[in-house]
């Protein structure tokens, strides 16, 4: 593993992780209780992560670029025993999170006591092991619990499907609060025993981002659409990507990929892009491998081999091939439950299959294609954001009748938030103000990009607002 | 302070005393992609100009902020 200049082995991590358990245990944790963390990606951020499976109990990680404000909402849903912090949210976590929190400082490692070599406990297959926060589409805060079992069958499926081997040097630029380089490459390159080059984000390397590649021989990295723009727009210098033949592919996930995008990088830079799918509840489910001959640019691929995927209709019927439907996903690695929150799990997962709300088609040859969603989402920039929280919000303004908020495409983000206003008669408002008034409930990344005020807003027979008309 | 140094200071959540045109996005912590676009943003709607996709990706330190508006004819 090398972060920050510093490359530690596998005996050194592994020493470190008994010596943060040993922090942990004195801290009175017993198994199953849980620990969030909130972490930039770092060092520390693999040694809670590993060291609070080893002792048996739940990690709970936070991508380090929420907002603290967004993720005390989660906290109070998920009640950990203790939180981790680095700095950046500390403060704030200090003053109004109910658990203990911990501040891990810039010397953490510099503080570990040495400890003993331990055992790694022995969890129940069916127990949790993870708690993933998830944007969801309602706003409201839904932990999404993974057992031992789901985690391993995953990673494993992972490795299998995408042709991971013990050769693999994955370069890490997303936050690790997040599923995918979790599941793509830290938890994978650690069961395989690759390289692992851990960095804040990409956009702190986005200058050096091919020398490391080069320099560390990096075969694989995890990528969303809107860097994939930023590669193909940032003016590299065409001897800045030659020599890159290392890098088998890169994988996109997070937001829909448009294959021209796919296309381009793959013109530009001689690189292939996997379409990467996969859902807070299911982790992966599809594996997209461009190095196979007869790979299709535009499809997810075809199912893990631990997944069974089907397309329903509303009635519940399976359709057959190339008829859209709903996606619905049956296998070991489909979560467990939702923290706190049975009831919508039982909504959500019918006879064993968890119901994605998206839409796609399977082609006669078993490949899958995702089409669009059923449920009002926007994906900003990788970033899930509920349309409804910022409605809720707009709503508190006494000028505002009616609004409505919806994703329109935009080129390098995938799609910018819109919001659309009807005021109240005789009442006046700007741009600015409503703004201004969202940034103090909502983290920056779901302040409206455009607020635009009209005379009406179309609605359905029932006078509900019609979402869908308004992106058209 | 200049109406561009204000946004700077703004946007990174800086005193405008600390900015300086050497410093790239691994000096300031909050310098991430999402606040990139809304410096971008501000200093189309301050400036009233509009910038290509392409120069958006050509600012990788403060000073390319400058030159930007230096070409568009603004500093």
């Amino acid at each position: 593993m090398i972060s920050n200049d510093r490359v530690y082995t596998y005996s050194e991590i592994d020493k470190l992780i008994d010596a943060t358990c040993t922090k942990l245990e004195k801290s009175g944790l017993l198994p199953g209780e849980i620990i969030s963390i909130i972490l930039k990606n770092s060092v520390e951020y693999v040694l809670f992560y590993l060291a609070t499976l080893r002792i048996g109990c739940i990690i709970n990680p936070y991508p380090y670029n929420l907002e603290s404000k967004d993720a005390i909402r989660y906290l109070e849903n998920v009640n950990p025993k203790l939180l981790f912090c680095h700095k950046g949210h500390y403060e704030y976590m200090k003053n109004s999170a109910k658990s203990q929190v911990v501040l891990v400082d810039d010397d953490f490692l510099d503080k570990l006591d040495g400890s003993d070599k331990r055992a790694d406990f022995k969890p129940e297959q069916k127990s949790p092991a993870c708690i993933y926060y998830s944007s969801g589409t309602t706003g409201s805060p839904k932990s999404v619990v993974f057992s031992h079992k789901n985690m391993l069958s995953n990673i494993s499926s992972i490795c299998r499907g995408f042709k991971f081997n013990e050769e693999e040097a994955h370069l890490i630029i997303l936050p690790m609060g997040h599923t995918a380089s979790v599941n793509y490459s830290f938890l994978p390159c650690t069961l395989l025993g690759g390289t692992l080059l851990i960095t804040e984000s990409f956009w702190k390397i986005r200058q050096n981002f091919w020398d490391l590649i080069k320099k560390f021989n990096i075969t694989y990295v995890e990528v969303v659409p809107s860097i994939l723009v930023a590669l193909l727009h940032t003016p590299y210098d065409e001897k800045d990507y030659s020599g890159i033949e290392k890098l088998k592919f890169i994988g996109c996930g997070s937001a829909p990929l448009p294959v021209e995008l796919q296309n381009k990088v793959h013109q530009k830079f001689d690189l292939k892009v996997a379409n990467l799918y996969g859902l807070s509840e299911t982790g992966p489910t599809h594996v997209d491998y461009p190095l196979d001959e007869g790979w299709k640019p535009g499809s997810i691929g075809k199912p893990l081999d631990v997944n069974q995927v089907d397309i329903m209709n509303e009635n519940g019927n399976m359709l057959d091939h190339d008829q859209v439907g709903e996606i619905v996903v049956k296998g070991e690695n489909v979560f467990i439950g939702y923290h706190g929150n049975q009831e919508i799990y039982d909504k959500l997962v019918v006879d064993g299959r968890f119901h994605t709300g998206d839409l796609g088609y399977k082609s006669k040859d078993g490949i899958f294609y995702f089409t669009g969603r059923k449920k009002d989402l926007i994906i900003k920039g990788g970033i899930n954001i509920s349309p409804d929280e910022i409605d809720e919000i707009i709503f508190k303004l006494d000028e505002v009748k009616e609004a409505i908020t919806v994703g329109m495409e935009d080129e390098y983000l995938g799609e910018k938030i819109f919001t659309y206003i009807v005021l109240k008669d005789g009442k006046k408002l700007n741009d600015e103000k409503v703004k201004g008034f969202c940034k103090k409930f909502l983290s920056k990344e779901k302040i409206p990009d455009v607020v635009k005020f009209v005379e009406s807003l179309p609605k359905g027979p029932s006078g509900k607002i019609l979402r869908r008309e308004m992106k058209n | 302070m200049g109406k561009l140094e204000e946004i700077i200071a703004n946007i990174f959540e800086l005193d405008p005393s600390q900015i300086k045109k050497e410093m790239t996005p691994a000096d300031i912590e909050t310098w991430d992609s999402l606040s990139q676009l809304n410096l971008i943003s501000s200093i189309e709607n301050e400036f009233q100009i509009k910038f290509e996709i392409d120069e958006i990706f050509t600012v990788m330190k403060i000073g390319d902020i400058y030159s930007l508006l230096s070409k568009k004819g603004v500093l």
